[in-house]
């Protein structure tokens, strides 16, 4: 038996929730009066070990789909694996050689594109150079070529390197080459698009994901440190601009946006916090005055959800179970999802206020609803029929984030580039 | 589809690796594929089977951008330029609702249909996108990607009408916890970037919409007294136009019955109706020193009763109070 953060009051025929609308049964648990009997919460982090040194290994057919972004994939397994204490032991016992890890590491770099500007997804997208220079391209105004490096792959890729602690990536990367691939996927009104199309313009959706992924990777490449330097100043992103973008994507809700005026969403409103410390902008006065913390606080705490007998109509009518409770959505009245419990978490950690969350409430909904007890790794929600990475790890870093008492001797994250707090040691040692 | 023949391109199959993380089981028809795709596009040929092979690979996997970039590329480049969008705008509109969550096939159409406009003659008419839009909203009538091109179109083609609001109206009267056509009721006539019919814009300032919302909204919160959807649209357009928050204690008081908490904990009909009403009740009695304990005690009844998993928060609130 658990004790649960407050009394759960169901009233019997409403144990029919436990079915999806589907009509398939979804519990062995019985919802009774007052407590839910779950048996011991526990962490299965031998389990979760196994489960992201698998995928790291081999994938199934399944994510064919993901190939063109297949560093995310890669990432979000070694950021869960690196968490779990795994990746140490990845280096040295599974490479027992040196020159096996130095293998792995020539592998990212194989998908650095040939100009230095970033990664590629998969080197499936690497097109054989052509000789172009007898053509007609310049008349086009043809600058690059159908494979060009992307933003979000490069942060990951990044990330990656990091957290292997490659010691060659202060070498094997031209940072201002990628910077200035940045700059030119920003638009004039400060949001970024991921990559750049062959006549060197920006090319698809820009919201806050790449505004937080280009902050991200010049926080890696540390160019804010060296951003006194005048010159240096002219080769970096618009920051002015950024921040007027970031400022306009929130909400009368209180939390942020994709784009203006856009839904506010958990992920997104991550973002927006997430860039407003990276560019140092999170604790000014200007901040403060323009944005309204209280709400934005409010709209993140707003995202645990618990039916008890004072919301019951919410739950008949609404489209969540009872075995939502303690988990977070992304958007006023969806149901829960794992990774929500990771963005929010992140949220208000940034925000220095992770400790108005429900600990025990978050514990209960991913460890009992989404833990895959068998084989490890988390789903995404219990209607889900298998785990994936991103959920995977997302879980993890939550629970750790908040300091659970089940994952205790895990590694600590940073809560804004989202690697372990050991990646992020490794990165400011790095001498570029 | 016809049977196009690839096999005069020549593409290299990718470098591969002793050792890589994350190998995919590929089938051996991605690989072929593929390294047609990559051949071809290295060869930048803006032909038929070009374009058929792009949909091979959009089909497989729709999140590789310069696919979809290259088949943009090839539409361009055609002749009879606008039929051949048309074609495509139908040849899209399925890609979308089979799936609708994929970023790079909205972003795609937005491109189509921002290059029919500004070249085409004829007076296509933008309002079109609205049916796809509406399609895509019955599976899931909350799809982020569905909404932000409906927010695009609306603010790119200043298409402020009340076409675009008996909608919304016909959304929420099916499912009144909508929070994106809250949100999108919000940006139409609240937000309103563009002056959404001069005249009503004025109207709103001089309150006929701005009653008439309230008196929407508070109905909403009749139907559904828990639903912090129509609350934090209320909150909402208080502040946008500076009204005073204390007006609401009336409606906060209907549906908290915290003056008259007498009920037994035990009965099964709880005492208070909203939390949102509550906790409004308790912003609005925290703002003035006589009442103060008022809005203590009301935290206190969320933190220890109403609401208990956000009981922290609940009493951050109640400790600010009791610091100033």
């Amino acid at each position: 038996m658990v004790s649960l953060p407050c009394s759960l009051k169901v009233a019997k025929d409403n144990t029919a929730k436990i079915y999806d609308r589907n009509g398939k049964y979804h519990g062995k648990k019985q919802y009774n009066e007052g407590t839910i009997d779950d048996g011991e919460l526990k962490f299965h982090l031998k389990k979760h070990l196994n489960y992201f040194r698998m995928l790291l290994n081999f994938l199934p057919n399944a994510f064919q789909s993901n190939d063109p972004i297949k560093m995310s994939v890669i990432y979000f397994n070694l950021i869960g694996l690196d968490l779990c204490k795994g990746v140490e032991e990845y280096n040295n016992k599974l490479f027992k050689t040196k020159k096996e890890r130095s293998i792995i590491i020539d592998f990212i770099y194989k998908h650095l594109v040939e100009s230095g500007e970033g990664f590629r997804g998969s080197v499936n997208l690497k097109l054989p150079l052509v000789d172009r220079s007898n053509e007609m391209n310049e008349s086009l105004k043809i600058v690059g070529n159908y494979d060009p490096a992307n933003l979000s792959q490069t942060y990951f890729a990044l990330c990656i390197l990091l957290t292997l602690r490659d010691e060659s990536m202060s070498q094997r990367i031209d940072r201002f080459q990628i910077l200035s691939y940045l700059k030119r996927c920003q638009l004039p009104n400060g949001s970024f698009k991921p990559l750049l199309d062959i006549y060197g313009k920006p090319f698809g959706e820009n919201d806050l994901r790449y505004c937080l992924i280009a902050c991200s990777i010049r926080k890696i490449l540390q160019i804010d440190k060296i951003y006194e330097i005048e010159e240096l100043k002219k080769v970096d992103i618009n920051i002015e601009n950024l921040y007027e973008y970031v400022l306009s994507c929130t909400n009368y809700e209180g939390g942020f946006g994709g784009e203006p005026f856009d839904e506010p969403q958990a992920g997104l409103t991550f973002c927006g916090i997430a860039i407003l410390k990276l560019i140092n902008k999170l604790d000014s006065k200007e901040t403060n005055s323009r944005i309204n913390y209280h709400k934005l606080v409010k709209w993140l705490c707003q995202r645990q959800i618990w039916y008890n007998k004072y919301n019951k109509q919410e739950l008949d009518e609404g489209d969540n179970g009872i075995y939502d409770n303690g988990g977070f959505n992304g958007r006023t009245n969806k149901a829960s999802d794992t990774c929500y419990a990771f963005w929010c978490s992140a949220s208000l950690k940034l925000l220095k206020l992770e400790k108005l969350i429900n600990v025990k409430g978050v514990e209960l909904y991913l460890l009992n609803e989404t833990q895959d007890e068998i084989l490890g790794g988390f789903m995404k929600n219990r209607k889900s029929d298998y785990c994936d990475p991103l959920h995977s790890c997302l879980a993890v870093a939550a629970l750790k984030l908040l300091d659970s008492e089940y994952v205790r001797e895990l590694k600590d994250i940073d809560e804004s580039l989202v690697i372990s707090k050991d990646a992020l040691n490794f990165m400011e040692q790095l001498k570029w | 589809m016809e049977a196009y023949n690839y096999t005069d391109i020549q593409c290299p199959p990718p470098e591969s690796s002793e050792i890589e993380l994350c190998r995919i089981l590929y089938s051996e028809d991605y690989l072929t594929n593929m390294g047609y795709m990559r051949g071809i596009m290295s060869k930048n040929e803006y032909s038929e089977r070009a374009l058929a092979l792009t949909e091979k690979i959009i089909n497989v996997c729709a999140a590789h951008y310069t696919v979809w970039e290259y088949r943009y590329n090839i539409i361009k480049d055609g002749s009879n330029h606008n039929k051949i969008i048309k074609d495509e705008l139908i040849w899209s509109e399925n890609i979308i609702l089979e799936n609708p969550k994929n970023y790079q096939v909205w972003h795609y159409r937005q491109l189509l249909i921002i290059e029919l406009v500004s070249k085409s003659s004829d007076d296509y008419n933008v309002e079109k996108e609205f049916e796809l839009i509406d399609k895509s909203l019955i599976e899931d009538s909350k799809n982020y990607h569905s909404w932000t091109y409906r927010t695009w179109l609306t603010k790119h083609f200043k298409l402020y009408n009340d076409k675009n609001l008996s909608f919304i109206n016909s959304l929420l009267k099916s499912d009144i916890r909508n929070n994106s056509a809250w949100n999108f009721r919000f940006f139409l006539l609240v937000n309103n970037p563009e002056n959404y019919i001069e005249q009503d814009r004025k109207s709103i300032i001089n309150g006929l919409v701005l009653q008439k919302e309230l008196k929407f909204t508070e109905n909403a919160i009749e139907l559904a007294p828990q639903n912090q959807s129509s609350w934090n649209y209320l909150i909402g357009i208080y502040e946008k136009f500076n009204l005073d928050i204390n007006n609401l204690k009336g409606l906060s008081l209907k549906y908290s019955n915290f003056e008259d908490d007498k009920i037994s904990e035990l009965e099964m009909q709880p005492i208070i109706s909203s939390v949102h009403a509550l906790e409004l009740l308790a912003r609005i009695y925290s703002s003035s020193k006589t009442t103060v304990d008022k809005a203590i005690r009301a935290y206190d009844l969320l933190a220890t009763k109403y609401d208990p998993i956000r009981v922290n928060y609940w009493k951050y609130l109640s400790s600010s109070l009791n610091t100033t």
